[in-house]
Order: structure tokens, then sequence, then C-alpha cells
């Protein structure tokens, strides 16, 4: 990656952070089904720049540990093991790269970090005996709804804008290379 | 998961601090954005109207009775100055103003994060107030540079009240999400009506007496139960916060 690409993800990285953090509890409600990281991450693994998406999760998720007024339950952590999943998923698993792989890695990513949120939650409460909140599940279907709404408009734009996602047919031989 | 045993074992915590001082700027920010947001969108348009028609009224009487009115307001603006720098300086306490850096995103919780912490002399169990002596919350907990400050109406919040004007331990104001809160364990005998004050009682350490908490709303229970308990109104709109003030006992001002 180039260093201006890298720029980029990084303040990416900090605005998206300080928007989790600190943005969606005052803002309308509407806001907190906006989630920015988890989509944006599974498409940089998908795009193959694996460094971008770990840099988003370190960066955003301690962003989101430190700033995050109730306990975020170590979202730099799971967002790591969540993109390290992911990226596995994408490599022996959803190995085409569609709209609909995409969006079945979005949503996996998802429920696994909410899953993880989930036995941290637990295990936070009954083994170190602390005040671990966790979002109701209502709320991650809005989420979920917004990742693929956000990951469809991402990935038409890719397919249209760039090379990335075309599939090239020889016309010679007659099948996909 | 180094950083996972790092973070638990606290080896990280001058870092951490440093790094909440140096996003708190933009933290605040992005905070006090939402708020504006947020009341944007709350005000819907019946409730607008009324609220013209209301100023309308308000200005219409102001104009009747300006000279009265001006000559009442001074006249209790220097009452509640005297009183408040009376009360603060012999109650030992100071203020020390915070503002709001991040707020929780999960529903129901109430707790706010402020840009104050050990280094400015702050504890937990310190009480959060707005200007004008009404209590907002308490510090639950504290790093260097900053503190979280848990709203009465957390779930988690208890706060020990009795009546305006009575010195006598009434109950408990225990929070109940989405900014509601309750008064409880109020002994049957206890008279308690609508549109009474509660205070703080002062039995707790750090937060003194006579702290407005909220007005009662409704008065629920039956005769025959033990206790009664009472809807109780804040004063303040709690979820537009933006800076608070921290009441600190004057021993504990840093030199």
């Amino acid at each position: 990656m180039r260093r201006s690409s890298w720029v980029i993800v990084i303040i990416s990285a900090i605005l998206a952070g300080v928007y989790e953090s600190g943005f969606i509890g005052s803002a309308p409600s509407v806001f907190a089904y906006i989630r920015p990281v988890v989509p944006v991450g599974v498409l940089f693994l998908l795009l193959n720049k694996r460094p971008a998406a770990y840099t988003l999760a370190v960066i955003a998720g301690l962003i989101i540990d430190l700033m995050s007024a109730t306990s975020a339950g170590f979202v730099t952590g799971r967002w790591l093991l969540v993109f390290l999943l992911v990226d596995l998923l994408a490599s022996r698993v959803t190995t085409n790269r569609s709209l609909y792989a995409s969006m079945a890695l979005v949503a996996a990513a998802r429920l696994l970090d909410r899953t993880l949120w989930q036995l941290l939650s637990w295990f936070g409460t009954y083994v170190l005996n602390g005040a671990y909140y966790l979002e109701p599940w209502s709320r991650l279907l809005g989420v979920f709804v917004f990742d693929i709404i956000f990951t469809t408009l991402v990935f038409v734009s890719i397919t249209l804008f760039t090379k990335r996602f075309v599939i090239s047919v020889n016309a010679y031989k007659g099948r996909y290379e | 998961m180094a950083l996972a045993v790092l973070r638990v074992t606290n080896v990280l915590l001058p870092f951490e601090d440093l790094i909440r001082y140096g996003l708190s700027p933009l933290s605040r920010a992005a905070t006090s954005l939402g708020t504006s947001l947020s009341t944007v969108f709350s005000q819907d348009l019946p409730a607008k109207e009324c609220n013209e028609a209301l100023l309308d009224s308000e200005s219409r009487l102001a104009g009747v009775s300006v000279d009265y009115v001006r000559l009442r307001a001074l006249e209790e603006e220097n009452e509640v100055l005297r009183k408040s720098l009376g009360y603060l300086q012999k109650q030992g306490y100071d203020a020390v103003m915070a503002r709001v850096i991040s707020r929780s995103a999960v529903p129901n919780k109430a707790v706010i994060m402020i840009d104050r912490g050990s280094k400015d002399g702050l504890e937990v169990g310190m009480a959060a107030m707005v200007s004008d002596g009404i209590l907002v919350g308490k510090i639950t907990k504290i790093q260097e540079r900053t503190a979280v400050v848990t709203l009465f109406s957390d779930p988690d919040s208890r706060v020990a009240v009795s009546k305006a004007g009575e010195r006598k331990l009434i109950g408990l104001v225990e929070g109940r999400g989405n900014w509601a809160s309750e008064a409880t364990l109020i002994p049957q005998q206890e008279s308690l009506e609508k549109n009474d004050l509660l205070v703080t009682s002062g039995t707790e350490e750090k937060i003194p007496p006579n702290l407005i908490v909220g007005l009662v709303n409704q008065v629920i229970g039956q005769p025959t139960d033990p206790f009664k308990k009472a809807a109780v109104e804040a004063l303040v709109p709690l979820e537009y916060l933006e800076v608070v003030a921290v009441l600190r006992p004057q021993a504990l001002r840093p030199e």
C-alpha cells in the first residue's frame, strides 16, 4: 500500500472509532444502526488488503475501548479475531468474489462479533465479577440491514469504477480466467 | 491475547490515559455534534408550535410587568448567588467544571465520560451536578484525566434522598433506564405528594445534602404495602448534558 493510502486508512480508523464511541451515544437512535468498521474491514479483506483491515480493527477498536463510557467488551481483540476468522472463511469457503459472498461474509463477521461479545460478557460478569453491558439482539437486526445496504453500495461502486471484481472471460478459450 | 493480558493487569494504564487525553477534544466534538442533532430531531412540529405560542404568551406577560419581573429576577438571582456561595463555602466544597466527552451507546444505560479525573482531585462517589445545584449523577469510575459518571436514571444508580426542607432520609432514588427514575423504600407513614421536591439527604459520604434530585410525578403503592414508591421527574434533560460540575471537597483541591 502507498503512504497516502496508509494515511487515509489511519485517519478513517480514528474517525470511525470516535464516531462509534462518542457520536452514537448522543446522536438520534437511528445512528446506532450505522456501524461502518466491520463491513469496511471485511471489504478490505475481500480486496486482499489485509494490513488495512487489521490496522482499522486495532485503531478503531482501541479508541472504542478507551473512549466508551460503558465497557465496550475489548473491541480491539474481538475485531482482530473476527477479521482473522473471516479471512479464513474468505480463503477456504466463500472463495468467489461475488456480491452475495461479500454479504455473507459481512453477516458472518457481525454474528461472530456479537457472539464473542456475548461470551466476553458472560466471562466478565461471572468470572471477573465486572459489569459488562450488551446491546440487544433487536438492534443487531438494524445493524444487519445497514451492513447489507452498505456492502451492496460499496461493492457495486467498486465494480463500476474499478476492475477489481470484474471476471474476465477469455473469448478464445470460452471460460473464466 | 498479550494485549488482553496487558489491559487486564493495568500495565497499559498510563498509555491509555494519554490516548484518552489526546482524543478527548475530538470525542467531545463528536458528542456535542450528536447532542445537537438529537436536540433538533427531538423537536417535532406540534411541540414546536406549542412552544412558540407559549413563548408569545410569556413575552406579552413580560411586557405588561417588565419592571416588576426584572426587579424580582435581580433580587432572586442575588439571593441565590449569595446562598450558593455561602453554601459551597460553608460545606467546604468547590465545583470542578467538566465537559462530557462520550455517552453510553447501550440503550437503558445512562453513563457519561467527563474530561476531568483524579489529577483534578476527583474521586469515586463524588456528586456531579449542573451549575444551579441539580444533581445529575455520581462518579463511579476514575482515571487520571477522565472519569465515568453514572447518571441517577441509570438502572445501577442509587441516591439517598429526603424531602426538600426536611433533613430526614425518606428513601432511595433508583434509575429505571430510558431516562426514568423512581423513589423507592419510602415508609408508608411518610407523607409524599405529587410535585414534592426530592433532594439529597447528605447521608452519603461525598454528596452534600440539599442538592435537587427531582420532582415527584406520581405516588405509587397501596396503603397495605410496607413501602411506597414514586415516579421521579428529572429537572434537567439528562440526555442532553454537555457540561457538568463535580462537587469536590476543598480539602482535596490539588495544589
